[in-house]
């Protein structure tokens, strides 16, 4: 039996799907079959992240009407061995799957894959419904602003009012260098407001957007701090006790000559990403 | 906090400290906030509960919340007349 981890946030925008793609990646390249499913319906996003826009055929829509089976609308990524995508409906609303069919395309899911990773939509209704309906696990993930943990916060009273136990935060676009300055709250601020564990942080990115410009996910860019944080946060999922790897260089570079002349007098500083 | 932070630091607050301070402030409110129905159901079943012991008025109980700091208080305010039974007694008595 897989384990299904929902992907939620509230608040629009702020890395679901990139979590989602990026996460489900790692997971396979550990040797897990893992499947991405996309609820998103009417605006489906997972497969141009994935890489896989071209491959679409039938959607959850489609199997939740039971007009084709999983097997017919699952997407094989060919690079990476192992792993899979459902896709969202582009054309359809969110009333088209209830949370009877996504319970049921769960189970079934579970049958077939070590990971099943759903991609939330935003929002607090039917779309986040069905989204947390077979959850074993939920991951919250923020950004660290004002709104986007005011958002976190009402989701995370209303999954525990559904009575989703398993739940831990991801803090995406962490801008150690503004966190250092004292510009944008910290890891230990967010998280001692939201009062859930911690499963990782990942720092905000421009080679995000290269990659998702190409199709091409962050874990497989080298040089990407933010898919350095994702193939962590896939480990710890995994089960290891993975350290948070030393600060981000990047988070200083453009930070502004005080701060590489603080950088070079103090040296590194202590705002760990992941 | 190292040595020039401290220095660039005007006046000791940062505005991560304001956006923590706001949102603690907004979260208190968040998360007590209780469905609008909520008061409406409160008061009608309080009245029904009340009535069986002393005489009162509908529109004459008021809920409401009152919130604090970390705590919230259900404010129940209930004027009657006198207990029903002396009621009748005093009835019987004018009679
Ligand atoms: N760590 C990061 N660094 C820089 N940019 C990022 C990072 N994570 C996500 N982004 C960018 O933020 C935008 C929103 O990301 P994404 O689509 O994953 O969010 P989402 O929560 O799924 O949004 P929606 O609520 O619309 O589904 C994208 O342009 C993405 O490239
Ligand atoms: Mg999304």
């Amino acid at each position: 039996m897989g384990r299904i981890i929902t992907i939620t946030s509230g608040k629009g925008g702020v890395g679901k799907t990139t979590t989602s793609a990026n996460l489900s990646a790692s997971l396979a390249l550990a040797g897990k079959r893992t499947i991405a499913v996309d609820t998103d319906i009417g605006l489906r996003n997972l497969d141009v992240v994935m890489g896989l826009e071209n491959r679409v055929v039938y959607d959850i829509v489609n199997v939740a009407e039971g007009a084709v089976s999983l097997e017919q609308a699952w997407i094989k990524h060919k690079r990476v061995q192992g792993l899979y995508m459902l896709p969202a409906s582009q054309s359809r609303n969110k009333n088209a799957v209830s949370v009877n069919d996504m319970k049921r395309i769960g189970q079934e899911l579970k049958q077939k894959f070590d990971y099943v990773i759903i991609d939330c939509p935003a929002g607090i209704e039917q779309g986040f419904q069905n989204a947390i309906a077979a959850a074993d696990e939920i991951i919250v993930v923020t950004t660290p602003e004002v709104s986007a943990v005011r958002d976190a916060d009402r989701v995370i009273g209303l999954l525990e009012n559904a009575s989703k136990e398993k739940l831990q935060l991801i803090i995406n676009r962490l801008k150690p260098a503004m966190v250092k300055r004292g510009e944008m709250m910290s890891t230990g601020d967010v998280t001692e407001i939201l009062a859930i564990s911690l499963l990782g942080v990942v720092p905000d990115d421009e080679k995000i957007i290269v990659s998702t410009n190409c199709g091409e996910l962050a874990i497989f860019n080298p040089a990407s701090v933010a898919g350095k944080a994702f193939k962590t946060i896939a480990r710890r999922l995994l089960g290891e006790e993975v350290v948070a790897p030393r600060p981000v260089e990047a988070s200083v570079n453009g930070a502004g000559v005080m701060n590489k002349l603080k950088h070079f007098f103090f040296g590194a500083n202590d705002t760990h990403p992941a | 906090m190292n040595l020039l932070d401290f220095i660039f630091r005007r006046n000791g607050s940062s505005s991560s400290e304001t956006a923590k301070n706001r949102l603690k402030l907004v979260l208190i409110q968040d998360r007590s906030s209780l469905p609008a129905s909520l008061l409406d159901t409160l008061r009608d079943e309080l009245l029904r509960v009340i009535s069986k012991h002393v005489k009162v008025d509908k529109g004459d109980i008021e809920v409401s919340i009152s919130r604090a700091q970390n705590y919230n208080t259900l404010v129940v305010n209930v004027p009657f007349r006198a207990p029903k039974r002396q009621l009748r007694k005093l009835a019987t008595v004018t009679e």
